[in-house]
């Protein structure tokens, strides 16, 4: 634990900085008419086609409700890796990377957004020390609550090898515990995901790619400043059996061209459903059209989600969507996830931080430290030079004009004193 | 709010300017000052409503130990002492880094001026969390979209 004046100083701005990341602000909408089946209702999903999120809010299930009300930003957490994930490349159909691949990489998009809720209710718990809280989403996290009540791991210490532990334990128990639990139920969806990827390429099969996929596979478990990856000692994803063989039972090219020829209407099937669900006029009928909605709307589909972004109210007997709503979750974009702190005299001998300074200020646009401007070049600083009383109206006009950081910073300094 | 104005105004004009060549002093803690920084000092000029003739006073500023001895012998009780820290803490956390010269003079004036570190510690977090509120605020009031 810090205990020189340093060293607390530093660790509460660094928790300022932290609160004052935290969170922002995202948007979606709420199906109140949502067709969940009678055993399981569908909290809530991402739509990548239109960068929407919607929260499931069934109508004829109250427990379902009730469920989606108090736990619906843990959801809306999840949902938001999603966008995030996709928002990097991670599940779009213009990368080259295997089929198998492919479906690992979808598998560990859902990975990621489990571990943003763990991290939305780690954080949560720092703050509040309630371990009931890992209790909330089907106590998927159950496995973390154990682990810090034997004490195997302590999210409340700042010792690096707490941290290690309880970063690892984020990575492999949210993997162990998702593939145990969630993954029967997403084999469909993965396979269909799969299969849009090969039709929207015009089916062809890319070789593996290791380099590409790792880096998105980096990409993928980096949440909240951490690249959980590193963590990723077991590497379970890989092992798993169904992984392993599904996208090869599945995704060979002849099983793939008879499918879509007629054999396998299932499949097909599937995939059209899912375009259809997500677009209400374009007319898919065939593969032909299925193939180039899949092209339009994914990998160039900008112009689309502009014009969906607006959240069309959709009634209909099936669905019936609310105009966009707003809500804050942990902004995992930013580095949210408290690391263990740097002693002073740790901190003085790291020189890299001294250099991250000075480019941070340059980039808020302040001088550098190393500025060489000559002095006579640069502007004058009227308020503490000493104008004579004659030119002192003369003096405050030729002002020099403030860069909008700077006028940021003026404004910031203002609001904290309380003076105006 | 009323204290501190209330607290501006009792202030003589060489306490004024001591707190001033404080702040510029933990300003260049760290080697220099550079214009923007002088602008920050130019917002508290204005608060404390100095006029242009001090400016070259205000200028003078003493070797650090010197300027540490006028603290203890200018401001006259803990009150001002304390409100002294608030401003000091405040410009210090201007950036979102804490450097380590800054901190060594904080610490210094603390000792200077028998303020505790507990004290320090507390003021800090007052900033702080203002500052928090601050940025919730502009996010929740939408300030910044």
């Amino acid at each position: 634990m810090p205990d020189t004046l340093e060293d607390k100083l530093k660790q509460q701005a660094q928790n300022a900085k932290r609160a004052i990341e935290t969170f922002k602000k995202i948007d979606f909408q709420v199906d109140t008419l949502a067709n969940v089946p009678d055993d399981r209702y569908l909290a809530g999903y991402f739509t990548p086609y239109t960068k929407t999120i919607t929260i499931n809010y069934p109508e004829q299930y109250p427990e379902a409700q009730k469920l989606l009300s108090t736990e619906r930003s843990l959801y809306l957490q999840h949902e938001e890796q999603h966008r995030i994930n996709n928002k990097k490349g991670i599940s779009v159909y213009d990368i080259k990377i295997s089929p198998d691949q492919f479906y690992k990489l979808c598998a560990a998009d859902e990975i990621s957004a489990n571990m943003a809720e763990l991290i939305y209710l780690r954080e949560e718990y720092i703050k509040t020390k309630d371990l009931s809280l890992f209790d909330k989403d089907e106590k998927k996290f159950e496995f973390y609550k154990e682990a810090v009540q034997r004490g195997n791991i302590n999210p409340l210490s700042s010792d690096p090898k707490d941290f290690n532990k309880d970063m690892s334990l984020i990575m492999n128990g949210t993997q162990k515990m998702w593939l145990t639990k969630y993954l029967p139920n997403y084999q469909q969806q993965l396979r269909t995901q799969t299969s849009a990827y090969i039709i929207s390429n015009d089916r062809q099969i890319f070789a593996k790619d290791d380099s590409t996929f790792q880096a998105l596979m980096d990409k993928t478990y980096t949440l909240g400043g951490v690249n959980f990856n590193k963590y990723n000692e077991q590497n379970l994803l890989e092992n798993n059996p169904i992984i392993i063989t599904e996208p090869q039972r599945l995704f060979r090219q002849e099983n793939l061209e008879k499918t879509l020829d007629g054999d396998g209407k299932e499949d097909w099937g599937d995939v059209a459903r899912l375009m259809i669900t997500t677009s209400q006029n374009e007319d898919i009928t065939d593969e032909k059209s299925l193939k180039n909605y899949l092209k339009e709307k994914n990998s160039k589909g900008a112009e689309y989600n502009n014009y969906l972004k607006n959240y069309p109210l959709w009634e209909n007997e099936t669905k019936r969507t609310s105009e966009i709503l707003y809500t804050n979750v942990l902004d995992m974009e930013k580095n949210i996830i408290k690391k263990p702190q740097q002693s002073s005299a740790e901190s003085q001998k790291n020189s890299s931080s001294q250099k991250s300074l000075a480019r941070l200020r340059e980039l808020r646009g302040l001088t550098s430290p190393d500025d060489k401007t000559p002095s006579s070049s640069k502007p004058r600083l009227l308020m503490l030079e000493t104008p004579a009383v004659d030119d002192k109206k003369a003096a405050y006009s030729q002002k020099i004009s403030l860069n909008p950081f700077l006028t940021k910073k003026i404004a910031d300094l203002r609001e904290l004193r309380g003076f105006r | 709010m009323i204290q501190e104005n209330r607290l501006i105004q009792e202030m003589e004009i060489k306490e004024k300017i001591i707190f001033l060549q404080s702040f510029i002093t933990l300003i260049r803690a760290d080697g220099k000052i550079d214009k923007d920084e002088k602008e920050l000092i130019a917002e508290f000029i204005k608060s404390y409503r100095i006029t242009p003739q001090y400016f070259a006073e205000i200028k003078n500023i003493p070797h650090q130990k010197t300027l540490l001895a006028s603290l203890k012998e200018i401001i006259p009780n803990r009150h001002h002492a304390l409100f002294f820290f608030k401003e000091l803490l405040t410009i210090a956390n201007i950036d979102d880094e804490l450097a380590h010269e800054e901190i060594l003079f904080i610490e210094a004036a603390a000792e200077a001026l028998h303020i505790e570190k507990e004290k320090i510690l507390q003021i800090n977090e007052l900033i702080l969390e203002k500052k928090i509120w601050l940025a919730k605020a502009e996010k929740i009031m939408e300030y910044d979209s």
